[in-house]
């Protein structure tokens, strides 16, 4: 009887695992996405922050040493007057030193995950969390004042010095003042927005909802100058330069629109998801693509300003977060691949890959 | 082919979640509501199987034999299969309807999990999942996970004040509903040494606690599901007749004249 008492909890033990299998990811895990500090890039990834050599991809440091059981990491972190602010989706806030990777201070205020970037205006930190608030912290990680939207703030909020932007799942785009965190304006949008705003180089709006709209919106009143349909949804903010905006979507359509009524220029084909949407530099526009089911390894692609590809290099993984640029060159963050960032020169050779030991 | 399987799952769960009014705890319930309707046969055929099983362990042609062969196991089983034909007893009708069911309830499981997307990743795998001729993505994202007191997409643990820990409500009752559910489907023992039912006494106590777990530590939206599932688990088994309430009950042995 013993023995069959043994067989039994040994069945129930195997019988738990299949069914915590079977949740898939317990921890939720994302892509890699990255900031470009003076020094190192900052990698949000898995289970850590890394600082990553900008020169030959070697790892500096990486926080916290080792994997903390549901401290996941899915922002891109920032540099705000010698901290480095990262949140987790543990629902923690870290300050670290971003020489060192020691930790400066932790928040612990919020009840969500940190999905979106923070921003500063000036020593300010405005942090958007998924328990719908932004919070507003000062250097020392104390909260100074919170706003509640009516569902999760997920993207990176804008400003333009005199009133912050955050869009929320919602479906809102909210004015704040940032120094009462007082609502100035709102405006209905048609659809939630994930990580798509961007305040454009003429000072206007441009909103990308998953109602596969892009809006422009003025930032002084919350009137919408135009709406224009997108062949799939925009996840990242769109790019705006010269009277033309820039956009990647789910479905890989990578275009140009008027910012004057926000007509189509130009469409292209990148192949894969390019919900990374591109950077802009003096070459053109640099674009992740990304299988779903992986059933091609991901591709970076520079596409001219008009429209043409120049280049497709096979990187591998999926590349779905937005690439950054330091110094000549363009890293992407590959996600389910070998590496965890690939960094490319303007030709689209690979010049180093950062892959952190175990 | 799996993940068609469940894509298509998770699009039925979507519609129903549209059709009462975006309410993601009521399309749990409903989903799970209708799965069980749908292999509502298989349940019937699986019990009479089992019953059928049960029957035939009690015929004294089947108790010799155990006896008889019990150090002979070819032959035993050679005598167990004689008995199946004489009887007209299928084996296989019990575990069958079990085996089919088995994708079924994984992929509910599984459409429940992918549907409480609350990250980016998700996001995009949910997305890609929802037919876009039949369901608007943009209009379901993102999905209200609020079901009276939780947020089905978090573990359910509520601040008691005072308290030093959260208190697990719906995995106490995960704990309650499955262990009230496997008392009442559990068959009374044929004999007072039947090591099959000493095994589901076990099971009884086990599996309770191990769902218990999965609830504590598993977004809420699944403990809903369990707790659905056990509910109308023990419906579909009273609605069979085959709801055992003397097993609640503590009975008290006979004494002794």
């Amino acid at each position: 009887m013993q023995k069959r008492k043994i067989t039994l909890i040994g069945i129930i033990a195997v019988l738990a695992g299949l069914l915590a299998g079977c949740t898939g990811t317990p921890t939720p895990a994302g892509w890699p996405c990255s900031y470009v500090g003076d020094k190192a890039i900052f990698t949000a990834s898995g289970a850590h922050i890394y600082a990553v050599n900008a020169e030959n991809g070697a790892e500096l440091w990486r926080f916290p040493v080792e994997p903390e059981g549901a401290k996941i990491f899915g922002a891109a972190p920032i540099l705000v007057g010698g901290q480095l602010i990262a949140g987790d989706y543990d629902f923690q806030l870290h300050s670290l030193n971003p020489d060192s990777g020691g930790e400066i201070w932790v928040n612990k205020d919020a009840t969500g995950r940190w999905i979106g970037s923070p921003i500063a205006i000036g020593d300010l930190i405005l942090a958007p969390n998924a328990d719908h608030n932004l919070y507003a912290i000062n250097p020392n990680g104390v909260v100074q004042w919170k706003f509640t939207a009516k569902n999760g703030l997920w993207n990176q909020p804008v400003t333009d010095g005199k009133s912050v932007f955050v869009s929320s799942m919602d479906k809102n785009l909210y004015a704040l003042n940032p120094k009462t965190g007082k609502v100035l304006w709102s405006v209905e949008l048609g659809g939630s927005v994930m990580f798509s705003q961007t305040m454009g180089d003429d000072g206007i709006l441009y909103i990308a909802t998953i109602n596969k709209e892009i809006l422009a919106i003025s930032p002084d009143s919350g009137k919408i100058s135009w709406k224009a349909k997108t062949p799939g949804t925009v996840w990242e903010p769109v790019v705006v330069k010269e009277g033309t905006l820039y956009a990647g979507d789910q479905t890989g359509k990578i275009f140009a629109l008027s910012t004057k009524d926000g007509s189509k220029i130009w469409e292209l084909d990148a192949g894969g998801s390019a919900i990374g949407g591109p950077v802009l530099t003096e070459k053109g526009l640099f674009v992740g693509t990304g299988y779903v089911n992986g059933e091609k390894p991901g591709e970076a692609t520079l596409v001219s300003t008009t429209g043409q590809k120049v280049w497709t290099k096979e990187v591998g993984g999926k590349l779905y977060s937005r690439p950054v640029v330091s110094g000549k060159l363009v890293v992407f963050g590959v996600f389910e691949g070998d590496n965890t960032l690939a960094a490319l020169d303007e030709n689209g050779n690979i010049i180093w890959n950062f892959n952190p030991s175990k | 082919m799996w993940e068609a399987f469940v894509g298509f799952m998770i699009n039925i769960l979507l519609f129903i979640y549209n059709i009462v009014g975006q309410n993601f705890g009521m399309a749990i319930i409903l989903f799970t509501l209708l799965i069980r309707a749908v292999t509502h046969p298989l349940t019937v055929q699986q019990m009479k199987g089992s019953t059928a099983m049960q029957d035939m362990q009690k015929d004294k042609r089947w108790i010799d034999a155990q006896a008889k062969y019990k150090n002979d196991k070819e032959k035993l089983s050679q005598e167990q299969m004689k008995l199946y034909k004489e009887l007209g007893v299928n084996p296989f009708a019990s575990c069958l309807p079990t085996v089919i069911q088995l994708p079924i309830i994984i992929g509910l499981y599984q459409s429940v999990i992918q549907s409480l997307a609350s990250t980016p990743l998700e996001i995009l795998k949910l997305t890609n999942h929802i037919y876009p001729n039949f369901l608007d993505a943009s209009a379901l994202i993102p999905l209200n996970n609020r079901f009276l007191w939780m947020d089905l997409s978090l573990p359910d643990l509520i601040p008691i004040p005072g308290m030093p820990f959260a208190l697990p409500i719906l995995a106490i009752i995960v704990v309650i509903t499955t262990y009230v559910q496997s008392k009442l489907i559990t068959p009374p023992p044929s004999s007072p040494n039947d090591q099959g039912a000493q095994i589901s006494g076990m099971m009884n106590i086990y599996m309770p606690l191990l769902m218990g777990w999965l609830a504590y530590t598993l977004a809420s939206g699944l403990s809903l599901y369990f707790v659905a599932s056990n509910v109308i688990g023990i419906l579909q088994y009273a609605l069979i007749g085959k709801v055992n309430w003397s097993n609640l009950i503590p009975s008290r042995k006979p004494t002794k004249a």
